[in-house]
């Protein structure tokens, strides 16, 4: 699979050899070693969860329950394979666990620091009616697909990868990947017409 | 969006732009307190004892209870099975004829000539 632009974040998940070793301390108990793997995961699996979730507080409730499940399951992780793929599967179920567990599906709330306040230059009005559009959209598309479109292209990873991390075929992680930008190009090329 | 005439579900390629606008949608507050949380959830786990070694304790309870439980209902049983009066001798019987009785078997001092023993049991 390519992978020729990388994240920011990517950076962090090539560092394979650094990892394991990581990895291989949180198992012996090391406390900080963890705290380095949170750190160096934590903006990932928030992300991943608020595509689920849409709720910022509550998709940061779902990565910190995603982080102690991955702690307690530490020992069943292959350090041969790349830790991102394996974590992120960690997360995107427990995201989609805390979202089942919701008795009424909440409306995603708008970001008050965005639409509240006082006049604020046009050019950042324009980024916040951007987002919050995208916001919009994001929340209309099916779970599985808003899934798929975050891990592709904001966090960067591979078909193939992907697959495995939803426990879908790769085919299927195609399609899903090419409906999920397809719909929010549209929605945004609107938005760009009526502006 | 630039690439959108040439999107077939078989491209490969990263969308830059529409990633970095999701990005920032689905920004995250600050890392810092997300990190204490996590530690502060990791902490209290460990402080807490784990429900193996819990089990565990209430194991090695069970177990000492279940084999003074069990040595108690032995001798009990063994109390009630027991035959009220007897000895070894009553159990073997009476002899008869020539050879020694059992219990003259039993106190000599010097163990007796098996063909005595046999001839002991097989009068009976």
């Amino acid at each position: 699979m390519s992978r020729k632009a990388q994240p920011p974040d990517q950076a962090a998940r090539t560092e394979g050899g650094d990892e394991t070793a990581q990895v291989t301390r949180v198992l012996a108990g090391d406390r900080e070693a963890f705290g380095a793997l949170v750190e160096r995961y934590q903006a990932q699996a928030r992300r991943v969860a608020r595509a689920v979730l849409g709720d910022p507080d509550e998709a940061d409730d779902a990565a910190q329950d995603a982080f102690l499940s991955a702690l307690v399951k530490l020992e069943q992780y292959d350090p041969r394979r790349p830790f991102g793929p394996w974590l992120m599967r960690i997360v995107a179920n427990a995201a989609t666990d805390r979202r089942r567990r919701r008795a009424v599906r909440r409306v995603e709330p708008l970001d008050v620091g965005l639409v509240g306040g006082g006049p604020r230059p046009d050019r950042e009005a324009e980024r916040s009616a951007l987002g919050d559009r995208l916001r919009t959209a994001l929340a209309e598309l099916p779970e599985r697909r808003r899934m798929a479109v975050t891990l592709f292209d904001v966090e960067g990873y591979s078909h193939a990868e992907i697959a495995e991390i939803l426990g879908i075929p790769e085919g299927t992680v195609r399609s899903e990947v090419f409906h999920a930008r397809r719909r929010l190009r549209m929605l945004l090329a609107d938005w760009k017409e009526e502006a | 969006m630039s690439e959108m005439d040439k999107e077939t579900p078989f491209n490969h390629r990263q969308d830059l732009r529409l990633g970095a606008a999701l990005r920032e949608v689905l920004a995250p507050g600050e890392a810092g307190p997300f990190v204490a949380r996590v530690l502060a959830r990791y902490d209290a786990a460990r402080a807490m004892p784990r429900a193996w070694d819990v089990l565990a304790s209430w194991g090695r309870r069970g177990v000492a209870v279940a084999a003074v439980a069990a040595l108690a209902a032995g001798l009990l049983v063994g109390r009630v099975m027991r035959p009220a009066s007897g000895s070894i001798e009553d159990a073997l019987g009476s002899p008869s004829g020539t050879s020694l009785p059992p219990s003259a078997l039993l106190a000599a001092q010097q163990p007796p000539e098996a063909s005595a023993a046999f001839a002991s049991l097989i009068e009976r």
